[in-house]
This record gives structure tokens, sequence and C-alpha cells, in this order.
């Protein structure tokens, strides 16, 4: 009794085989004949065009009879997980059969009907095959001889052992993973594979390879102790360095869930070497920038991405990308997005000795410049990046605290009295500011704005009606208090409050803002007595954080 | 309508399908169906040329030999006695319409399009012949009928029909197939145009018009007049009659496509005015003189042909309006015509 199994083919295969039997020599004479759009590449050939071949009345009426039209299914695969080269079973092509769309899965090496394995060819050859025609395709690139005699790998012959397809599925899930950190084992940059890239030949002998080093009991061990031995002349820079890309690599392989075989112990060390000397691009390698950004492997197993130079540096991988526009940090790559930048690791230890060059005695009340907080910025219109650059260009007291916490992550820190100092002088070096900076400096709305114009308290810019006079303003901050710029908003009424029933003073200026905002505030200083001011917030207080302690250190430090 | 009216829709049908066959006709026939049987045996590629004037059945002699030639290829019992050396696969012709203002490439276009290719043939030169070559071999094709072939060599040049002979020519040979080609005189020039051709050509026929020139010659027009008349089914007058033949002769000039269009007609007026069966009335009153009275004479490379001078038709306003003698003085017979 026949099989009611359906053989589910691709609508390449289906195209060829009606094509071959018209004697046209490529599909796209038939696509012309039957006057559907031109289809350059094979698997862009869709399940409806291969419909529209096979329900041609000349087409249906020559091909009814036909064996494979009743044991097989056109349909379209997922192209992303599909090889972009055909693969193909000789056997199972001079025995009449279609391409079958299982031949395509990346995973798919070999036949399991002939066990042999799997070979690629070009569209042309596959048609010459079908039409019986003897080509030549030896120059081709696509096409790559196999000897059909061949033996079935290691992983292949266990692949065949496993009963199961869920089970078959995780064994392959955990090959490939470990195959794509072999290539370039010891690097700090993962480099990850576009699998339908591979030819047959290159996946089996990388998958293979994961096999055998996956039934080395030490595996784990050796690759961990060669990353670090790899890294060892970093351990300057703390944890975080050796770290890279090594927890990933224990969870990967913790999923090794079959027994170790001692015929295969101690071949780890041999694969990641032969691995790591490769210095030329895989050809299945996806991010192929660091391979051509380097002469050597060595150059190439120092760099790094944006993301983990901020890690080394306590900073966001924003700031990263800001120092490289301003030309702090040099990057052998640059780009906006960190992931994407590639760094030289030894510039990186380079700019670090510069800017520490002597391991003192760490300093513990300074200020770990992620725990600033962002409004301090905006009083004085100092941006962050500028911080981080003086830091970096030793114009402020800075120190990189390493392996800081228990999760051995590194700060940048900078010195209370360094930030006090930069602030004030981006508050003198000001020049005239347009009206949104000056909202965000007063912490007010333009509204408020306009009513401090009305009443003289400041005044727009001589030459520009659209900035405020810088002279103005700093006379403005200077004998009035403003409590938004001491206190939060929402305290500002009460604060106001205060100072009314200590003695009376009432505010030159308040407005109501919005219910968030609450007030805009604003007492004359001289007017103020002592005990009306010990109502108020002190400078920087309400900035309070953990560690951020501005006022204390300033009193401490004047 | 009357129940007993003559069946007009019955005997078009049957005038549009059935191929009368008397002895010329027959004789003709069956020499093709041998030929092609033993192009069959012997597996090489030989041809036949249907020569003619328009009107004298070669297009229905081909597609009823197209027919014959597939319905014997499937019988098993009647069917060719070499089927058995051609294994599985059914030997089977096809017909192929040459195409009417062609270049190179259409009669590989309308060749492909017989051998049922999907879609519209197109391609370059090279290609196609290779799609005719798998086609026939695929359909295992041993019998290619290309009718008004005449046009193939009337739009080419020389150069053109000698390239085209010569992929004929190969084509009979590669696959065995047994090739005839219908149309005018002109058809035979393929045999010039190919020497090798020529020397594969099994038969020549020249098909003609009816004629009246001597009394052999009115018996056959006669014989086929009342073969007609008694395979179709049709009552009423006789039409073998000679005031009937001799009317219906210089009504049509032996035209075979003629006769039966006259007869249709006759039979559809015969139906209109409810009568049961055919009458001389019906054809008198359907009779359309002849639109373009210039004489066309042509000659035959073997032989003479009996040239009818229209100009006498006309001089008969409706032949079947008039009497037995002056139809003979029309039509030049001078021999006796008996019922």
């Amino acid at each position: 009794m026949k099989s009611s199994i359906k053989t589910y083919i691709s609508p390449y295969g289906a195209c060829v085989k009606v094509a071959a039997f018209f004697g046209f020599r490529s599909v796209q004479g038939l696509f012309t004949n039957l006057g559907i759009a031109h289809v350059r590449v094979w698997n862009s050939i869709t399940e409806a065009d291969a419909q529209e071949v096979l329900k041609d009345p000349a087409v249906a009426a020559k091909t009814a009879g036909f064996e494979w039209m009743t044991t097989c299914v056109v349909s379209e695969f997922d192209k992303k997980y599909a090889s972009q080269t055909i693969k193909i079973c000789p056997a199972c092509i001079m025995e009449g059969q279609p391409h079958k769309i299982v031949w395509q899965d990346v995973e798919q090496t070999i036949c399991e009907k002939h066990l042999v394995p799997l070979q690629n060819i070009c569209k042309q050859r596959l048609f010459d095959l079908e039409s019986g025609i003897h080509s030549d395709c030896s120059n081709c690139s696509e096409c790559t001889e196999c000897n059909t005699a061949e033996s079935l790998l290691p992983f292949e012959i266990a692949l065949l052992d496993i009963a199961g397809g869920s089970q078959r599925r995780y064994f392959l899930n955990v090959l490939f993973t470990i195959a794509e950190r072999l290539i370039r084992p010891l690097d700090f940059i993962t480099s990850p594979l576009n699998w339908a890239k591979g030819s047959v030949f290159m996946v089996r002998q990388l998958i293979n390879d994961a096999y055998i080093l996956s039934l080395d009991e030490c595996a784990r061990v050796t690759w961990l102790k060669m990353i670090a031995e790899h890294r060892q002349q970093f351990s300057i820079l703390g944890d975080s360095v050796q770290e890279i890309n090594c927890h990933s690599l224990n969870i990967v392989l913790s999923k090794i869930s079959w027994q170790p075989k001692t015929e295969f112990a101690g071949q780890t060390e041999n694969l990641i070497k032969k691995y790591h000397v490769k210095a030329e691009s895989h050809p299945m390698v996806t991010a192929k920038t660091r391979y051509d950004n380097a002469t050597s492997g060595d150059e190439l197993s120092l760099q790094i991405t944006g993301n983990d130079v901020a890690n080394i540096f306590g900073v966001s991988p924003a700031h990263v990308t800001k120092l490289l526009n301003l030309g702090t940090l040099i990057a052998v790559h640059s780009g906006q997005q960190p992931d994407k930048q590639i760094f030289d690791m030894m510039t990186i230890l380079e700019t670090f000795q510069n800017t520490y060059p002597t391991v003192s005695a760490l300093e513990h009340d300074y200020i770990n410049i992620t725990e600033i907080p962002s409004a301090i910025f905006d009083l004085y219109c100092l941006d962050i990046d500028e911080l981080i650059k003086s830091a970096f260009d030793k114009k402020i007291e800075s120190q990189l605290r390493v392996n800081s916490t228990v999760r051995y992550t590194n700060q940048l820190q900078i010195a209370p009295a360094g930030l006090k100092k930069l602030l004030k002088q981006k508050w003198q070096s000001l020049c005239d500011q347009p009206i949104l900076k000056v909202i965000a400096m007063l912490r007010c709305n333009d509204k408020v704005i306009g009513d401090l114009i009305e009443l003289g308290f400041i005044k727009t810019s001589d030459t520009n009606k659209a900035l405020i006079d810088i002279n103005s303003l700093k006379t403005f901050v200077e004998n009035y208090l403003i409590i938004n710029r001491k206190a939060t908003f929402s305290h500002a009424r009460s604060y106001a409050n205060n100072v009314r029933e200590c003695c009376g003073n009432d505010p030159v200026y308040s407005r109501f803002m919005d219910p968030n905002r609450t007030d805009f505030v604003v007492f004359d200083k001289g007017l103020l007595n002592n005990c009306c001011v010990e109502q108020l917030p002190k400078r920087f207080q309400h900035f309070l954080k953990t560690g951020v302690e501005l006022s204390k250190t300033v009193r401490a430090h004047s | 309508m009357n129940n007993n009216a003559i069946n007009f829709n019955r005997i078009a049908h049957s005038l549009g399908r059935k191929f009368l066959t008397y002895d010329s006709i027959k004789a003709d026939f069956d020499a093709l169906m041998d030929d092609s049987e033993n192009v069959l045996l012997t597996a090489t590629g030989k041809c036949a040329i249907i020569a003619g004037d328009t009107g004298t059945g070669k297009t229905m002699m081909a597609t009823k030999f197209v027919d014959r030639y597939n319905e014997l290829s499937v019988d098993k019992q009647r069917g060719f006695k070499s089927i058995e050396a051609h294994g599985k696969m059914t030997p089977c012709a096809r017909f192929v319409n040459a195409p009417s203002n062609m270049n190179r490439l259409d009669l590989l276009r309308n060749i492909l399009a017989a051998l049922g290719e999907p879609g519209i043939p197109s391609g370059s030169e090279k290609e196609m012949r290779q799609r005719v070559d798998t086609q026939i071999r695929n359909e295992n094709v041993k019998v290619l009928v290309f009718d008004e072939f005449q046009q193939v060599l009337e739009k080419v040049s020389n150069k053109s029909a000698r390239h085209i002979a010569d992929f004929l020519k190969n084509l009979m040979d590669e696959h065995g197939i047994f090739m005839i080609f219908c149309g005018t005189e002109r058809t035979t020039e393929i045999l010039e145009h190919n020497e090798q051709f020529a020397s594969r050509c099994t038969r020549v026929i020249l098909k003609r018009h009816f004629s009246l020139a001597n009394k052999t010659n009115y018996a056959v027009f006669r014989g086929f007049l009342y073969t007609m008349q008694m395979r179709h089914e049709i009552s009423g007058i006789r039409l073998a009659d000679p005031e009937n033949a001799l009317a219906i002769y210089a009504a049509t000039n032996g035209d075979l496509r003629k006769i039966s269009w006259l007869l249709l007609n006759a039979c559809k007026h015969a139906c209109s005015t409810n009568s049961s069966s055919i009458r001389k009335i019906d054809f008198s009153e359907t009779y359309v003189p002849p639109t373009n009275p210039k004489l066309k004479s042509t000659k035959y490379k073997n032989g003479n042909v009996t040239v009818v001078k229209i100009d006498k038709h006309l001089q008969l306003s409706n032949p079947f309006k008039t009497n037995l003698k002056s139809l003979k003085e029309a039509l030049g017979v001078k021999y006796e015509v008996q019922h």
C-alpha cells in the first residue's frame, strides 16, 4: 500500500519539474510563456507562482499522471531559516523526486533515506539534473562536489540515534549555539553567524567540531581558563573585563546534557586554538566590519564594543558615543550605535593608564557620576558629557573605582569640589541663552518667563529678542531667592508659607504654574531675615541622594 | 414549427463533422495511413504532400487523418501492429497550423502550441528547438501534419526556407516522424529547398476541384452528391439528378467547401419554411451569385486543368432556375447526361 504521507516540495522544485518536462532551459522560460512576473532568485518563487504553473490547463493535462504530483505538496519555506543555496540529495533526484523543502533546513545535512551528505548545487545544475543534461559546474561557486559515498560525521550518527523530534531539536540547538561561539572563541566580541549562507560542508564541519567539544568533560573549564589567560593583561581594569561574554558562554556550555566521551578528552584546547588562529572572516559571519578593521588575529581578538567600554569606565553607552564624537576616545570603527562601535582594548588600557597613572588610595567621598541628578546639570546649563570629558582630560579630580560592587562593576567617580568648581565655571562663562534653556535653568515655564520680562526681573538680549540677556539673569539669580532653583517643585509653596508665617515676608513674585509644578516663588534676598532663611532648604539639599551630599562636601572643602 | 420540418441542426452538425470518402480520397487516405505505419515500423522519418486549390478538402482530409491516427494508436484491437514496439508510450499525431504572416520563429511557436506547450510559446530559436525536441520525445509524436504550409515558403526568403526545411528534416530523422504538408501548389517547393527532403517524400497527393470535363468526372461528381445526401440523411430532391448536379456545379464550381455551404443554406431555408424535405426552391432562394467575377486560372505541373469560364456562369442568373440544356451549354458539357 502506498504511503499517504505527503512530501513537501519547494515551489522552485515543482517549477523545475514542469519546465524540464516541457524542455525549457530555465524556469524563467516557462514563466515568460505563462506571463508570470520575472523572478531572479530561486527562493523568491512563491507557492502562488508554482500553483499558477501547475493549474495551467496544458500543464495539468500532461502532468496529472506523474507520481510526484500525487505524492507531493508544494509549500513555501521560511527563507530566514533555510539555506540560501539549493541543497539536494543526488540519489533522491536521480530517483525522480522533486526538490524537497526539508533539505533546505539549515540543520539538515544528510539525506536520512540514503544516509549520504546533502550537496549544494546552483539552480541551473538542478535544472540540468532534472533534464538529464550533463553540465560542467566545476567553476561554479554554489556547486560543491560531494562524494556520495562519504561517511556520516559523529554528530550525524548521534543525531540519527535520537528518536524524538524535540530531543533532536534540542541536540541541534545546543550544537548550533556552541558552534557560533567557536568562531574566534577567545575574542571579546562574538561573531554571530548567518547559517543560511553556509554550505553543507561548512555547516557539517562546524557542527561536528562543536559536537566533539561538547564530548570533552573539561570543555567549560578549559575554555574559560584560556579566556582568562588571554585577558590577563587587562586585570587592572577589573573583573568586568574578564567577564565579558563569559557568562553567556557558561550558559551555552551548561546546556550540554549528553555524556562526555573519554576519547574526546582534551580536544577543547586544540579546537579553540584552531578557530582562534583564523583571522579571516568566516563566510557565515554576519558582522564583517571588525574583520575589515584588523590587520592580524591579535588585533581582532582585542577588539571591544562601545557597550563594553561603557561598562569599563562606569558610564552609559551614550556617553561613550559622545566621548567618541568629542575625540576623547579613539575607536577602530566609530558609529552612533554603541554595539557597533569597535575599540581596541590596548587603546582603552592606555587611556586608563594616562588618566590614572598611579594607583593611589581611593577617595570614599567622591561622587559616582551616574548618580548625579540631571537637574543639577540643567541649573547650570552643563552637559554631563562635558563633566565626563573634564574627568578624562584631568581638568577635575576623578577616580575609576573598579570592582566597586558585588557585581564587580566599575564606576567613574568625581570629586565634589571639582564638580562644584566646574558648575561655577560654567555659570560664569555662560552667554545669552535661548528662552528654552532659561526655562530649564529657572525650572519654570514660558508664562513665568514672560512675567519676569514684563516685570523687569530679566530682559531679552539687545541683539536677538529670542535670547535672554545673561547678565540680567545672573543679577536676578544673585539678588532674588528663587525657591524653585533650590527646592523641589512640590515643596515650593509650603516653604513660602513658612517664610510668611515667620516674619510676614511675602514673595515679590509668585505664580501658579500647574498641578505638578505648583508655584514659582521669588523672594527678595535683601528683605529676608536670617530666621526666614533658616526656613528655606539649603543649597543642593533637595538633591540629596546616597553618596551625593554636595552641601556637606562643599562646606568641608570651602 | 412543424415537427415534421427538416432537422437543420442535425444536418449542420453532420456536415461539419462527417468526412466523406469516395474512391480517390479513400485511396489517398489509406495510402497515407500505410505510410505512417511504415514509418512507425521502420523508425525512419518520411513525408508526404497534399497540394491543391482551396476547397478541395485538404484540411478536412488532414484533420481526419490526425484523428484516425490517434484513434488507431490507442486501439489495441484494430490499431497499429507496431504499437508493441513502442513500449508504454502511445504514438500520436499532432496538427500544426502554419502561421499566416510568419517569421522564422513563428513556425516553431505553432509547433510548440500544437504539442501542447503551456502559455504562449516564447524564447530564442535555439531554446524553442530544444523544447520541440523534448516535447516530441515526451509525447512520442510520430506524425506532424502542417496545414497551409505554402505560407511558410511564401513569406520567407529562400535562405530561410532552406533553414526551415533543414530543421524539419532533422526533426523527421531524429524522431522518426511522418510529416504531412498540406497547402497550395507551392507546398511542393519544399522538396526543391532540400534534396534530402525530396528523397524522403513518399507521395505527393494533388487535390482538385470536381470537374465535368468528361463523363467519368461527371460520374464521380454525381457519386459524391449521392453519397453526401445519403450520408447526411437529407430527404427531398435527389442531388445526383443531372439538372440538380449541373446546377450545383454551376453554383459552386466543384468547390467542396462551397457545396457544403450551399447545401447548408438550402436545408436552413427548408427548415424555416417548415418543409420536411429539401426542395429545388430552397436552393434557388438561397443562391448567391459570385461577388468576384474574376477569372482564376491555375496550372498544375502534373497535367492540365479544366478552367470553367466563370463569365458563362454569370450569364446564368440563377442556375437552379435554369433548364438542363442551358446549364449544359453554359458549363460546356458536350456529352449525354443521364438519370
